[in-house]
């Protein structure tokens, strides 16, 4: 059943929210004619002229909210993929910006000259920031929460910051997806009647754990002793008991137990099913298991989520790799001021065989004069996953290149390793193709121009004959 | 020596881990007393060298104020003793009269309010008051604004980016050997000259590790703040 209007939404609002809606879809029109993807910037016009923009448009009959600090955007994919295996309309912020901006803009382009949605189903990435904005129109029946960490400093400041906007922005009707071995997320809405889904993922055989440099929450919610770890999977990740309290993780209901070489195996309440996976990292597992979480308590069978997941893999700018005249290239997505992704970034590094070169192409770049990056996320990283003797050359570049220098001769990276060129185009002459056999480009969502230029570069470096492995 | 880091499972924000290391890089011959939140601080028994704490969540700061609240004659006193201490991010507002309406320590006449949805972030580029050639560059990055509410320390004035507040162009606090700032970097990494003078303060001057490239960054950041194209905010 269609969502109506907001009943407060009448009259003189109505007409001033139409006018808005035509001149955003005229400039979303023109943009989409010039090849740009209008993702942004008609929702941001809309908004400045129409603060309570969103208000105006009738809401599909089930929107699905997806939101934390890593995972959004695989997980959002994820559910995409999936409908559209399923034959399903529906319709995503998925290319575009998870603002509030974005999500207007999303609904300006699937929506007709009324601002009635074509299609009954929505998938969100919300930027967990924006949430009270985004939520105080657009009311999620469905909300999976990845995980809370610490991000961007100065947007994000700290989880407990981003959990107490969560907590006011979302409403009590939401059935919340959350991580049960996440123990500042998954006490989300504690004392709200929302329904919730746990889900959790068993200590696996092929885990090995690595200290985290950042850990953040240490100490019982409860009482403030420090946890004790039943078992710890990456910085605050696993289950863990207050030894003071007898305060424990929330038990899971959907549960992975074991993961073969392709697929993971979920216990759904009982009942266990097989289902592909997209990769072999923690992070991954938990965005799969987290979406299986969602379907299954939508009403799929077990065996429709498998076969929809089957062939899903993690989407290319976040991710590639190629074989070229015997070296290898990376291209991994390591989004500045964000430690936890960029470290576990570092760790899937750390264990690639090879003689590596790291190219550290991930300061912002577009900040120009605008502003000076703030580099005291540098000293949340994990670099000492990286101290291993197949990292040959860490390559330094961009606006920062001397605070990663800095940083990383402070926390004992190999001085005579370091390679710190700053300009992005003096990066191909520091790759050492006598030296090193796989080269691996870190880049930001700001930076994918760049790191493609840096691989192009590599590539015909290596083309010219010469540097034949 | 002996130095304490006071509850650095929970305050270890906005780069200070970064402090954290360079204490043990500088002090490798110390003997470090890392003090969790339910534990009682080691300055209260033994005297310190020197106490550190860094940048915590609004959480962390009512925490702190409830732990230290029965030993803060303890750490006047450590103060007054000129016992070097350091105060980084939101960390010395435990020491105010007041943070909005929570009643802190009082051991300092400031209070700190906040505006939790407007996060003040900027550069910082200013000088020390002890030192006017001793320049700072810096960051900015908090909700709160900090007004003097009798005797007034400050560190630095204010060359560019916002100041304690909106309207004063100084920051900081500088009594006796107690050093505390809002700014972030970490400031002794991103201002080596400032550490040198602190270290020399303190009577601990040192080799600095990696003084030379410390520098290079400073002055390169130096130079982009001196740069009136490059904004504040």
């Amino acid at each position: 059943m269609k969502r109506s209007y907001q009943s407060n939404y009448k009259g003189i609002m109505m007409i001033r929210f139409l006018l808005t809606l035509w001149l955003s879809k005229l400039i979303a029109f023109l943009m989409r004619l010039v090849g740009k993807r209008a993702s942004y910037l008609p929702g941001s016009i809309a908004i400045k002229l129409t603060p309570d923009f969103l208000a105006g448009f009738s809401k599909p009959s089930e929107i699905i909210a997806v939101t934390g600090t890593n995972g959004k955007t695989t997980i959002t994919n994820l559910l995409g993929d999936f409908f559209q295996k399923q034959g399903q309309d529906y319709f995503s912020n998925s290319y575009g910006s998870n603002t509030v901006e974005g999500i207007a803009s999303t609904f300006i382009n699937h929506s007709n000259l009324l601002g009635k949605t074509r299609v009954d189903r929505a998938v969100f990435e919300v930027d967990e920031r924006s949430a009270l904005k985004i939520f105080k129109h657009v009311h999620p029946d469905w909300m999976i929460v990845t995980n809370l960490f610490r991000d961007s400093y100065p947007r994000n400041a700290y989880p407990d910051f981003i959990f107490n906007i969560l907590e006011e922005a979302t409403p009590d009707t939401t059935h919340l997806i959350l991580n049960s071995d996440d123990l500042i997320s998954c006490f989300l809405k504690e004392n709200s009647p929302n329904p919730k889904t746990f889900f959790s993922m068993n200590h696996l055989d092929d885990e090995v754990y690595k200290e985290s440099r950042v850990v953040d929450l240490s100490n019982c919610p409860r009482c403030d002793h420090p946890l004790e770890p039943v078992f710890k999977r990456y910085n605050h990740i696993g289950r863990y008991r207050c030894g003071n309290c007898g305060f424990e993780n929330i038990p899971g209901q959907i549960i992975l137990t074991q993961a073969l070489e392709e697929s993971l195996i979920i216990d759904l309440e009982g009942r266990k099913f097989e289902v592909s996976a997209i990769s072999d990292n923690p992070v991954d597992r938990y965005n799969v298991l987290a979406a299986v979480s969602l379907l299954y308590r939508m009403g799929y069978s077990p065996e429709t989520i498998a076969c929809g997941f089957e062939g899903l893999r993690v989407v290319k700018s976040r991710f590639y790799s190629l074989d070229f005249q015997g070296y290898k290239l990376y291209g991994i997505m390591a989004k500045s001021m964000n430690p936890i992704a960029s470290s576990r970034t570092f760790e899937f590094v750390a264990g690639l065989e090879g003689n590596i070169a790291l190219v550290f192409a991930n300061p912002t770049v577009l900040l120009g004069y605008r502003n000076s990056e703030q580099m005291a996320w540098l000293y949340d990283l994990d670099f000492e996953y990286l101290k291993g003797d197949n990292i040959k050359q860490f390559i330094l570049c961009g606006k920062r290149f001397k605070d990663y220098e800095v940083c990383m001769r402070m926390r004992g990276i190999d001085t005579q390793r370091i390679y710190a060129v700053g300009d992005f185009d003096n990066v191909v002459e520091a790759v050492d193709l006598d030296l090193v056999d796989t080269i691996v480009i870190l880049n930001d969502t700001d930076t994918i121009e760049e790191s493609v230029k840096i691989r192009n570069q590599i590539l015909d470096k290596i083309k010219e004959g010469s540097h034949e492995n | 020596m002996k130095i304490e880091l006071l509850y650095p499972e929970t305050n270890n924000h906005l780069g200070e881990k970064g402090h954290m290391d360079l204490l043990h890089l500088l002090f490798p011959e110390a003997l470090f007393f890392e003090t969790p939140l339910v534990q009682t601080p080691a300055f209260t028994k033994e005297k310190m060298d020197l106490i550190y704490l860094g940048a915590g969540t609004e959480k962390s700061q009512e925490q702190i104020i409830n732990y230290l609240r029965p030993k803060k004659d303890y750490l006047v006193e450590a103060i007054e003793n000129e016992t070097p201490i350091l105060l980084f991010g939101n960390s010395s507002e435990v020491l105010f009269n007041r943070i909005d309406d929570i009643e802190g320590l009082g051991i300092f006449d400031y209070t700190a309010k906040r505006q939790m949805l407007k996060r003040i972030n900027s550069i910082y580029h200013g000088r020390l008051i002890e030192d006017k050639d001793l320049e700072v560059v810096a960051f900015r990055s908090q909700f709160t604004q900090i007004y003097s509410e009798g005797e007034d320390y400050p560190l630095f004035e204010t060359i560019r980016g916002l100041g304690r507040n909106s309207e004063e162009n100084k920051e900081g606090i500088l009594y006796k050997n107690l050093f505390a700032t809002h700014l972030i970097g970490p400031v002794f990494i991103m201002n080596p000259l400032l550490l040198q003078w602190y270290l020399e303060r303190i009577g601990r001057q040192r080799e600095i590790p990696n003084f030379d490239t410390m520098m290079e960054a400073y002055e390169l950041r130096k130079k982009e703040y001196l740069d009136p194209k490059t904004m504040e905010v």
